[in-house]
């Protein structure tokens, strides 16, 4: 499966421990070295795409200070995916690496 | 930061983002809204009074994104829609959103006026004329579409189409399981209009029309004049109409007999009334309503189109030709609407308009309404399921 880059923070986030929402949004500012802000509507709208496909869960809700925060958890599948996703990026690095590492002909 | 009215800027900005947080869908929103509250809150830091523009621009983008994955695809949107498939199980909850959302009269009827316009606009343009009246069609478009805005507003929960629609697509089908948290079907009480409010509306709007269309008829200076085609071969019959005199005093005579005739009729009424009011039963299954204010709406800006239609017609622009037929149907119908208002006022409170009709017109006492099936939710373990990418339920 197809994978944006937000989606990939996302599981990344989840994946040492269950986060809420805002946690998640600052964990993947802090994966990124804050280039990717997520706005809480995209947030929102992967968070359902990955429930719906089994990837994340809710784990517990708490309410601090009046607010409610839902904590959500990457699933056995989710975890999958992510490690997947980061043996496939680790790949694509490497074969950079290798085609970057060559002497360039006849370039401009 | 102050805030408006003593207003908290927490308070404030949570009505910000739950405006801008209507673009999710109702299920959706009852499930996580207060848990992206709180995440915006986060976001926007604790003196934040209302939500930044690009947070906004977010929502409603990702709001709309999450509607349309809810819903069915485009084709079980557009059967549903227009030839009133039932919807696929999975979808019913999607589909008691729509039914039960505050747009459905308007998307009602702004499905029924796509053929009307097809047939004003469309056909006569794609055969090379004008089309039919454009001005008059499309302002009867544009005061449907106020009033069902209006309706929708006041969230008339017992409306016909909404109950069918409700039975048509949240109902389970032959042979299948009805299961908790489901829907079923429960008896419900009959909503009647009260007979007071109706019966004072109905006067109103009869007088109205008929003071209106009996002086139009009575200055308008052209008739229409008919006339049969001079020589149409093979033509079994045609006429034509023209512009031609106008005989107000003609007309006078016939408004005169309508109302004679109503005024006999109203008589009848009120003497079956008078017989007839004691013996209502009692009326377990019925429900008034007072139905004012929205009648006072649909006669607010229907009022503007008869009066311009008939401006028209006194003025000598139109040739006469509605304004002497609905000022005799009024004047034949005002003196019921006046004896059914007086009945209404010195009646019983609980007094319905169909009493009164059935009293007056088929002159008989009132029969006891039958109990109506509603759809309910049925009892059993509460949903929690917000949309999700596939429009399945998914518990969280």
């Amino acid at each position: 499966m197809a994978m944006s880059e937000q989606t990939y923070l996302v599981l990344l986030a989840l994946a040492d421990e269950p986060r809420h929402g805002y946690a998640v949004v600052q964990e993947v500012r802090s994966l990124s070295d804050g280039r990717v802000k997520l706005g809480a509507g995209t947030l929102y709208g992967i968070l359902d795409r990955l429930v719906a496909a089994g990837q994340a869960e809710v784990s517990s809700e708490v309410v601090v200070e009046g607010r409610l925060r839902r904590y959500y958890r990457l699933t056995a599948g989710g975890r999958q995916a992510v490690e997947a996703h980061t043996a496939e990026l680790a790949a694509l690095a490497r074969r950079a690496r290798v085609v970057l590492a060559r002497p360039a002909f006849g370039g401009v | 930061m102050s805030t408006a009215q003593g207003a908290q800027p927490g308070d404030e900005f949570e009505r910000s983002a739950r405006f801008w947080l209507r673009a999710y869908p109702v299920r959706w929103r009852a499930v996580r809204g207060d848990e992206l509250v709180g995440v915006l809150r986060d976001l926007a830091g604790p003196d934040a009074t209302r939500l930044s523009l690009r947070e906004a621009l977010g929502l409603l983008r990702a709001g709309w994104a999450t509607r349309w994955r809810d819903g069915p695809p485009l084709r079980t949107r557009l059967a549903y829609r227009w030839l009133d498939t039932p919807i696929p199980p999975r979808y019913r909850e999607w589909a008691r959103d729509d039914i039960d959302g505050r747009w459905f009269d308007t998307r009602r009827f702004l499905r029924s006026q796509v053929p009307v316009l097809v047939a004003i606009w469309g056909v006569p343009v794609a055969l090379g004329g004008p089309p039919i009246a454009p001005v008059p069609a499309l302002v009867m478009c544009a005061i449907g579409l106020l009033l069902s805005l209006r309706f929708d507003l006041r969230r008339p929960h017992h409306d016909y189409l909404r109950a069918s629609a409700a039975t048509r697509n949240l109902l389970p089908r032959p042979g299948e399981p009805t299961r908790p948290g489901g829907f079923g079907r429960a008896w419900a009480t009959r909503p009647r209009l009260a007979a007071r409010v109706g019966a004072r509306m109905a006067c109103s709007g009869l007088a109205l029309g008929a003071a209106m269309w009996t002086t139009t008829a009575l200055v308008a200076p052209r008739g229409p004049m008919f006339a049969g085609c001079p020589s149409e071969p093979g033509a079994t019959s045609c006429f034509t109409m023209d512009p031609g005199p106008w005989h107000p005093q003609r007309w006078a005579a016939v408004a005169m007999v309508a109302l004679i005739v109503g005024s006999g009729l109203a008589g009848l009424a009120s003497r079956r009334a008078a017989r007839l009011l004691d013996d209502r039963p009692a009326q377990p299954a019925r429900v008034l309503v007072n139905r004012a204010p929205r009648l006072v709406s649909a006669l607010v800006l229907v009022v503007p189109l008869a009066a311009w239609q008939a401006w028209f017609e006194a003025t000598g622009r139109w040739v006469v030709l509605v304004s002497p037929w609905a000022a005799a149907i009024c004047l034949l119908m005002l003196p019921g609407a006046l004896a059914a208002a007086r009945a209404a006022r010195r009646g019983p409170s609980d007094l319905a308009l169909v009493d009164l009709w059935q009293i007056g017109v088929h002159g008989r006492a009132p029969r006891v309404d039958p109990w109506t099936v509603a759809v309910v939710r049925l009892p059993g373990a509460p949903r929690e399921d917000a949309p999700t990418g596939d429009g399945a339920a998914t518990t969280t």
